[in-house]
């Protein structure tokens, strides 16, 4: 090899080792409490693990947008207005685990709304639903409620999986 | 309301919410997730009008005699 490409070699070996030696560290990411509390709260609470994590003012609009769309698919799934129902039994019908098990499972998404929905609302109106009589007073979108419900579980899931990836707590960490 | 205006609008309504939040995830720049929401929402907007059309022509033509 000729003297002169030799040292270009060199200088080019010097410069980076030198650019090394005086970047800033680069973040790096380990497993740890505050980790698991992100993403535990980015499950129950929409956008929170966004807030948490620093990008505040996206959480806030993940967190509207997305528990929005849940309660607004909960709104569209109150019974009418029938004499045969008393008004205590007029309450949102989208999330049962009991009635709806597959749809509960994209609705669990979005953890503490689906949670407390089942708890509360989550009871089956017929205890045998293959001799359940043709109801008249269900909602007329309830299937609307039920995918609004679960889209917006879905979206969850994504946010919680974008929390639990490493590359989002290194993207964070250097920003801030 | 209407139940086609009705299902329209919430369809409108979830479609934004997908395409804002889908955005959000992916991209960091505010003009960036705007577009990219907007690109979103037009397609899938474009795609239900084309859709519609297509069913509106086959029921026109095979259902219509029927009845």
């Amino acid at each position: 090899m000729p003297q002169s490409h030799k040292s270009q070699d060199q200088e080019h070996r010097s410069r980076r080792h030198h650019k090394a030696a005086t970047a800033a560290p680069q973040p790096t990411f380990a497993l740890s409490g505050e980790y698991l509390f992100t993403a535990v709260s980015a499950w129950l609470i929409p956008g929170v693990g966004h807030f948490l994590l620093g990008y505040r003012v996206r959480g806030l609009i993940l967190c509207v947008s997305i528990l929005g769309l849940f309660w607004v698919g909960q709104s569209l799934a109150i019974p009418v207005e029938s004499p045969t129902l008393r008004s205590h039994e007029r309450y949102p019908l989208a999330v049962s685990r009991t009635v709806n098990p597959v749809f509960f499972a994209c609705q669990v998404g979005n953890g503490l709304s689906t949670l407390l929905s089942n708890g509360y609302w989550g009871k089956p109106l017929y205890p045998n639903e293959n001799r359940a009589i043709i109801d008249r007073t269900l909602p007329r979108d309830l299937h609307l409620a039920i995918l609004f419900t679960s889209i917006s579980g879905l979206l969850n899931y994504l946010l919680v999986l974008h929390i639990l990836d490493p590359r989002t707590w290194i993207q964070a960490r250097s920003k801030h | 309301m209407q139940p086609l205006p009705t299902y329209l609008s919430y369809f409108l309504l979830a479609c934004f919410v997908v395409a804002i939040a889908t955005s959000m995830i992916r991209i960091r720049d505010p003009k960036k997730i705007t577009a990219e929401a907007s690109r979103f929402f037009l397609t899938v907007v474009f795609c239900l009008l084309l859709f519609g059309a297509l069913i509106t022509v086959l029921e026109w033509l095979f259902v219509r005699p029927l009845i």
